[in-house]
């Protein structure tokens, strides 16, 4: 474990990975949305070389504003396309400590993931890396950035109806 | 048999066949089989498609002698490259050998030559032969008179203001014929956006593959009446979120581009008919010539003051006024002056459509505008967008519900009183002319037979999947 690391906030942050997914999944928007940072990120790159996300064009790029209009849109009753809301799945592989950013302390953790969303007879099955940076402060875990590198992230895409 | 007769097997020439092409549009509604017929699809790869200027790429794309971008136009794999005296040249990609695609590459460079991975022929970059392995073994072959010798087959190209197009048949209407100038001034509206008048490419596109037929994306382009039903969601979501965002007293002073961008989408049918719309014969349209959702857009700082300089006050207030909804370069393209974008729709199949989002940077300008351009594409057309998923999921059960018995018509009479004139026309925001008027160009290229000049350099479909298929009715 690199210097400056704390064995509780480790654990805070590898468990704040394995619960985004689970609330995700679960349908637990409010308490999704609530585990980001007043200044969180939600962003998925068109592109695994991609450092700009402002500046280059990414398949979602979302502040905390943006999300919550998802959330928002995601329980309206005339989100069509969300008629009956697909079921998802995350499946997470051990999460990597990548160590702690320099600059500010967050915790980096790289997860290995596959997604899979179903409305109906439709299935859409994606794969990738997700990349958590995390504050840990008062004992408590908030995502400052999650980042989705796809592993399809170039190739022509079916629309994927709720957040990876 | 030559290639020629074989391509005409699955659309046989008879008199039976084109009457049923004939009564596909009656001009004010569209047979069901346009959307679901494979042998209506095959019929626009050869005559519609193969005829029209296809957008295939940005010369930003290939900045460089010997840079090449690979892309696919109605099932023909294509090259461009630029050339040392900074034109470019559109080629099939495919060697004159045995037809190994040259590279597989989506782009790449290829030096003073491109080389195919097969057997190593070797061309000039502008398709010409170079050279070949083995060359004595072709001594006395009489090589030199085969279609061989005559290199990589060269397709018609256009380039405006940096955009290239393709026409794939060997025949047909030049691209100003066919493009008219109020749709060139489309694309200089677009291109003037930068204060030195150049685009570049921002970025791979986005691409999205949605599972209908390639028109009824491109006719919902100019659907105006649909945003505030389909996307109700989309809008009340943002302005609800954003009240209560100024409620809580936390809101930033300036409106995020996100909300100035997803708001206006709860405009009602009264706005959309003011924007108006203005039909072109051959099929495009500009949508919002007085008014768009564009048009609100808050000033970037430091944008207007660059652009006076370039362009004087005059001409940069003609610029920033005017922002359509979008333009139609039919049948490939949806783009926007503001924010630079464009959208290409690239049929798949008869019910699989791949479009490509693609986003400009304007030289010279400030970064904000290009951020803006992209905010734009991730919210509204995005596979991940807040917007697109209500359109897409509408696109798709279109086309599953058309393939059922009963009603055979998709109905286009909002506004159609009488037969719609000929030519070029100012029409009203809702009235459905703005799709009529593509149905008028896409009947008029099916109702053409391929001459066997044009039958050669078009593409060829599956010769076996529709032999003795007649339309689907």
């Amino acid at each position: 474990m690199s210097i400056g690391t704390n064995p509780g906030d480790m654990a805070r942050a590898r468990a704040l990975v394995v619960e985004e997914a689970h609330r995700l999944d679960a349908g637990l928007w409010d308490e999704w949305l609530a585990l980001f940072a007043p200044d969180g990120l939600y962003w998925v790159p068109l592109d695994e070389t991609q450092v700009d996300p402002r500046l280059e064009q990414s398949i979602a790029c979302e502040d905390r504003l943006l999300l919550a209009v998802r959330v928002a849109r995601m329980r309206h009753p005339k989100a069509w396309s969300l008629k009956p809301m697909p079921r998802t799945l995350h499946v997470l592989q051990a999460s990597v400590f990548e160590g702690l950013d320099p600059t500010d302390g967050l915790y980096c953790l790289r997860t290995p993931f596959s997604y899979v969303e179903v409305r109906d007879d439709r299935r859409v099955s994606l794969d990738g890396t997700v990349r958590h940076r995390i504050r840990v402060s008062d004992e408590r875990a908030l995502i400052v950035c999650k980042r989705v590198d796809l592993v399809d992230a170039r190739s022509a895409l079916p629309a994927i109806y709720l957040p990876l | 048999m030559t290639t020629a007769d074989l391509s005409l097997v699955d659309c046989p020439p008879t008199a039976d066949f084109s009457d049923a092409v004939a009564r596909l549009f009656d001009g004010e509604q569209v047979h069901r089989d346009a959307y679901t017929s494979a042998t209506v699809y095959r019929l626009e790869q050869r005559r519609l498609l193969a005829r029209s200027w296809i957008y295939l790429g940005h010369v930003s794309q290939t900045p460089s002698a010997g840079d090449f971008i690979a892309v696919t136009v109605a099932e023909v794999p294509l090259l461009m490259v630029r050339q040392a005296d900074g034109g470019v040249v559109v080629l099939i990609n495919r060697c004159a050998h045995k037809g190994a695609m040259m590279t597989c590459a989506a782009s790449g460079q290829a030096g003073r030559a491109l080389r195919c991975p097969y057997h190593a022929w070797a061309y000039r970059l502008d398709g010409s032969l170079l050279a070949l392995p083995i060359r004595e073994g072709y001594e006395g072959t009489g090589l030199a008179r085969s279609q061989a010798a005559r290199g990589l087959t060269v397709v018609a190209s256009a380039v405006h203001r940096g955009f290239v197009f393709v026409r794939l048949s060997s025949t047909g209407a030049s691209f100003e014929e066919q493009v008219p100038e109020g749709m060139r001034r489309c694309i200089d509206a677009m291109a003037d956006r930068s204060p030195t008048g150049t685009l570049e490419v921002a970025g791979p596109a986005l691409r999205s593959v949605i599972e209908c037929n390639w028109k009824i994306y491109l006719e919902n382009v100019n659907d105006t009446v649909h945003a505030s039903v389909t996307h109700e969601s989309s809008a009340e979501s943002a302005s609800r979120t954003w009240e209560a965002l100024q409620r809580s007293g936390e809101a930033p002073a300036r409106k995020p581009m996100a909300m100035e961008q997803l708001l206006p989408f709860s405009q009602g049918s009264d706005f959309m008919e003011r924007m108006g719309g203005q039909v072109f014969s051959g099929g495009h349209s500009i949508l919002g010539i007085n008014a768009s959702l564009h048009s609100d857009y808050s000033s970037i700082p430091g944008y207007e003051a660059a652009m006076v300089a370039a362009w004087g006050e005059t001409k940069t207030a003609d610029i920033l006024r005017w922002s359509p909804q979008n333009a139609v370069i039919y049948p490939s393209i949806a783009f926007k002056s503001m924010p630079q974008t464009l959208r290409v729709i690239r049929p798949l199949g008869v019910n699989r459509t791949l479009v490509e989002v693609w986003a400009f940077r304007a030289l010279g300008a400030p970064d904000a505008l290009l951020e803006r351009t992209l905010t734009y594409n991730r919210i509204v057309f995005s596979p991940m967008s807040l917007v697109a998923h209500d359109d897409v999921q509408v696109f798709e059960s279109i086309q599953r519900a058309l393939a059922s018995p009963g009603n055979e018509w998709v109905n286009l009479q909002r506004g159609a009183r009488g037969m719609d004139p000929a030519g070029d026309s100012i029409v009203g925001g809702t009235d459905e002319r703005m799709i009529r008027n593509q149905y008028r160009a896409w009947a008029a290229a099916l109702a053409l037979p391929e001459s066997v000049a044009e039958a050669d350099a078009a593409p060829h479909g599956s010769v076996h999947e529709g032999l003795g298929e007649g339309l689907d009715r």
